[in-house]
């Protein structure tokens, strides 16, 4: 089957705009350009073709059901998109007067408290373009706080159930990772980390409900010992959606917590981004936000930049358009809207959980959030692993759900249903899920040779190793 | 709220297959809590959505957008026209709500649409080895040093950092290399132009990197770049050019051909909303040398097993997922819808088109100079030779602020007011007229 290729679409270009008739010649001198540019040559009919088939071989979430655990594929809607095209959002310039723009700084500055709201914390940074860039901010903000508390502390604790983020955020803001090792339960009790935490740990980076869909009921305990030696508690929001509406983050301990609100809040995951990964933190750490901040005086906005700031994380203000998303998002549900789609996220999942568990391994006995996680051990004894059900999954019309992580469980299958899949799906899901597992037993070539679709089970290996990264000419 | 499908029913039969009572039971082994929403800033209740579009509306009012050809303002992020079959392509389902391609064989669209995106780029840049996008310009930047800090296994700790470098991103560049106790020395600038002397005289052996901006913040084109570059070269030294608005590479001369090792762009003007700051989306390009090094996702060709073409992302073990805290970034989610509005931009404007572009840019920028000129106005500049320049430029004048805002009043976005005056940019979406009508009324104001 052969892929569209732009490159090899040749077409009359159409004309968006016509040569100026401005009488002046262009000279650059040694700097001018001597070869054009290979781009595309094309008519925009041809373009829209190419790019329709292209969208043709992508399964989308309106397509169907994305199980993908930890990553939270709600429905996108569709009010989002059509307020995030409206002008006077997306022609404001950065560099415009606050007074011309106090419309964007309203609705940032209102989705700020709203966000602090739910995690029930004290300060905001809507900058952080992703959850990743959310957790160096985070880490950041936590190494200003140490030196001006007695100096820069050099370790992080992180669970070995942590997303590959977390670990790698930690040591690009220059800190030593110690992994502590989750329990037969899944979690990390208070006795196995306490005797690690000291004057040299800077702060405990936990994801709650974890990886592994399983809520961390020590977090609290340990956030006590770990404020009590002077340490601070980082918590990766990517899970919120299993907890809003039934705990207060800020309560329990947590100094800073960063949302991610293409998982959580709707906002379109574009295929890989944009996202936006606003931070919240407690009053400790709210002197050192990154710049800059949005403050209210009376009834206008502005921007401020706190004393004792980290600086500029990226340039301007953050994904502004996907904050507007996320805005009317959380205008749409409210506090008992978001209190549902956590009951019913949670629902959800235990429901597969039930139906699923004599079919697939569990790999824990403790309950699941709002993911379930198994493993291929029932069928490895057929020669059939996680790789094959997830690709024959495929096959069925579903996207496959998490493969592979948390790494702490072997051939890892994560289920992640949201509160936007109805029963009925479900259902649907539950039952090829189970004809999976009859296949991988009678029938397993049907497995081995999935995806059967036009794209067959692509060689991942080939590619690095026979490196092709641009189209050649 | 809204988009829950559950019918009561639904969830009756649910909770009987669990065997209990309510949803309440799911959350029993959770902390006791004080208080939810303590600061009561989240309303209660769902709005609906024709309320929330009202409210939209109302907050929309309180912009102020202007028109399009009245608009001169650059510093970072610039108005070029948007063909609207972006939009309606960037629009289909298929391409806004996939997930991130990890399982390839469903999103071959996203990846063969990334895998054009590179190949766009590494024509632009005249670069082989291009990533999939970073944040933004700025933090593309300071990864980018990054990467040439591993590429020296951190042996040397000096970066040369033109002060003709957009503010922001040296503040982003100075957050970012903190952490590695990296040593950040300023060059400092002559009338908007860093000088190759100032470079010799600032360099020693701990230097790994030099980062000057192309055109620079002033919109000058640094005359003396290829004899810093050649000067550095045979120093080990990696050099790194950044360009903010990438419609200037239609004109100019490569980074490439100038001799830098790793290139830097912002591609917001490659059909991307100004959209208050963001989304916009930052690329780095480079040589076969970086390979190993570069961060961001990368995708590349290979086959399926009945030997069909296919694409995928690949060298995933510079990334977190694979080599956790051992990766070359953090960086997970990118920017690729906006990756993929660029590719879907350069393919509508085309070869002609994007040339179009930047020569409409360039002419009204001079257009508006020579005016400017004409009517007594001083433009920052070398006081022996003229200094080249794309589409900005730096009007001295006094009271930068109070002149930006009487224009501001006649409906002109009118520059960056800056210490020394404005900084002035155009792009084809000014016209002769309102270039005209632009000096007639700064002459009116300044008079």
């Amino acid at each position: 089957m052969l892929i569209s290729n732009i490159f090899k679409i040749k077409g009359k270009e159409t004309e968006y705009l016509k040569k100026s008739a401005i009488n002046i010649d262009i000279d650059l001198g040694d700097f001018k350009r001597n070869r054009t540019p290979r781009i595309p040559q094309a008519n925009e009919s041809q373009v829209v073709r190419h790019f329709t088939k292209l969208s043709q071989l992508n399964f989308g979430l309106d397509t169907g059901f994305y199980p993908l655990g930890s990553c939270t594929m709600k429905y996108n809607p569709k009010l989002n998109e059509n307020i995030g095209n409206i002008k006077e959002f997306t022609d404001l310039h950065p560099y415009q007067d606050t007074e011309e723009t106090q419309g964007a700084l309203q609705l940032m500055y209102e989705l700020g408290e709203m966000l602090k709201d739910i995690s029930g914390m004290k300060g905001i940074s809507l900058i952080p373009a992703a959850g990743a860039h959310g957790e160096s901010t985070g880490l950041k903000l936590i190494d200003e706080y140490h030196k001006a508390n007695g100096g820069f502390r050099t370790k992080i604790l992180i669970p070995d159930t942590a997303h590959g983020t977390n670990p790698a955020s930690s040591t690009m803001t220059g800190h030593e990772v110690i992994s502590i090792k989750s329990n037969a339960e899944g979690i990390v009790k208070f006795e196995d980390i306490e005797p690690l935490i000291d004057k040299n740990t800077a702060a405990f980076m936990v994801t709650n409900p974890n990886t592994l869909g399983i809520f961390e009921t020590d977090m609290h305990r340990i956030a006590e010992k770990l404020h009590s030696v002077g340490a601070l508690l980082y918590c990766d929001g990517a899970n919120t959606n299993a907890w809003m509406g039934k705990i207060n983050m800020g309560e329990l301990g947590v100094d800073v917590l960063q949302y991610n609100l293409h998982k959580t809040f709707s906002t379109p995951h574009g295929g890989g981004g944009p996202g936006s990964g606003p931070i919240t933190v407690s009053e400790k750490l709210l002197d050192f936000l990154p710049e800059a901040v949005i403050s209210k005086d009376g009834d206008k906005y502005h921007f401020i930049k706190p004393k004792q700031s980290i600086g500029r994380i990226k340039a301007y203000y953050g994904n502004f358009l996907i904050m507007l998303r996320a805005f009317a998002y959380l205008l749409n549900s409210g506090q008992k809207g978001l209190n549902k789609v956590s009951d019913i996220a949670v629902l959800n999942a235990n429901y597969i959980r039930a139906k699923l568990s004599r079919y697939y391994h569990l790999p824990y006995k403790t309950d699941s959030m709002h993911e379930v996680i198994f493993t291929d051990k029932y069928q490895k004894v057929y020669g059939i692993s996680t790789m094959d059900i997830a690709k024959r999954l495929l096959d069925y019309g579903f996207h496959a759900p998490t493969i592979y992580f948390p790494l702490v469980v072997n051939g890892a299958l994560m289920i992640e249903p949201t509160e936007t899949e109805s029963l009925s799906e479900i259902d649907k899901f539950c039952e090829i899920m189970i004809k999976i597992a009859e296949e991988s037993k009678n029938s397993p070539e049907l497995l081995k040779n999935a995806p059967s679709g036009t794209i067959k089970r692509i060689n991942e290996a080939k590619a690095a190793r026979d490196l092709i990264l641009r189209e050649q000419f | 709220m809204a988009y829950i499908p559950h019918t009561n029913d639904d969830i009756k039969k649910i909770l009987s297959k669990l065997d209990i009572n309510s949803t309440d039971e799911l959350f029993k082994t959770l902390p006791k809590v004080k208080t939810l929403f303590p600061h009561n800033s989240l309303q209660k209740e769902p709005i609906a959505e024709l309320e929330i579009e009202r409210y939209f509306e109302k907050l929309a009012s309180k912009n102020k957008i202007y028109k399009s050809e009245n608009i001169f303002l650059g510093a970072g992020s610039y108005y070029h026209y948007i063909p609207k079959a972006i939009d309606a392509i960037v629009s289909r389902q298929e391409f806004y709500t996939a997930y991130t391609p990890y399982q390839a064989e469903v999103s071959q669209g996203t990846l063969r649409a990334i895998f054009e995106f590179q190949t766009a780029i590494s024509e632009i840049l005249d670069f082989p080895v291009v990533n999939a996008s970073m944040y933004d310009g700025a933090t593309a930047t300071a990864e980018a040093i990054l990467m040439s800090f591993r590429k020296n296994r951190g042996k040397k700790k000096t970066v040369l950092l033109a002060s003709t470098i957009h503010k922001e991103y040296l503040e982003v560049i100075e957050n970012y290399t903190k952490p590695y106790g990296i040593n950040l020395i300023n060059i400092p600038h002559n009338n908007g132009v860093i000088q190759f002397s100032k470079v010799k005289e600032l360099y020693n052996d701990d230097v790994f990197s030099f980062v000057s901006q192309y055109p620079n913040f002033y919109g000058i084109i640094e005359e003396e770049t290829e004899q810093m570059i050649d000067f550095l070269k045979d120093k080990t030294v990696n050099t790194i050019s950044v360009t903010i608005d990438g419609t200037a590479l239609a004109l100019l001369k490569t980074p490439a051909k100038l001799g830098f090792d790793i290139s830097v762009m912002e591609i917001q003007s490659f059909g991307n909303p100004l959209a208050y700051g963001g989304p916009h989306a930052g690329v780095i390009a480079t040589t076969k040398d970086f390979l190993r090094l570069i961060p961001g996702r990368i995708v590349g060709q290979t086959e399926d097993t009945e030997k069909n073409t296919a694409f995928v992302l690949t060298l995933s073990t510079r990334e977190q997922h694979i080599r956790r805290e051992k990766a070359t970034s953090n960086i997970c989610t990118n920017q690729s819808l906006i990756a993929l509005r660029s590719i879907i931009y350069l393919s509508l404007m085309g070869q002609d088109g994007l040339k179009t572009v930047a020569e409409n840019s360039y002419k009204n920028s001079h257009y508006l100079y020579n005016l400017l000129i004409n009517e007594g106005f001083e433009i920052l500049d070398n006081e022996t030779k003229k200094n080249k320049f794309y589409n900005e430029f730096l009007l001295k004048i006094k009271n930068s602020n109070n002149i930006n805002k009487k224009l501001k009043e006649k409906g002109f976005l009118a520059g960056y007011p800056m210490k020394e005056g404005l900084l002035l940019a155009t792009t084809e979406m000014n016209t002769k007229t309102s270039i005209e009508n632009f000096v007639k009324e700064l002459k009116s104001i300044i008079k």
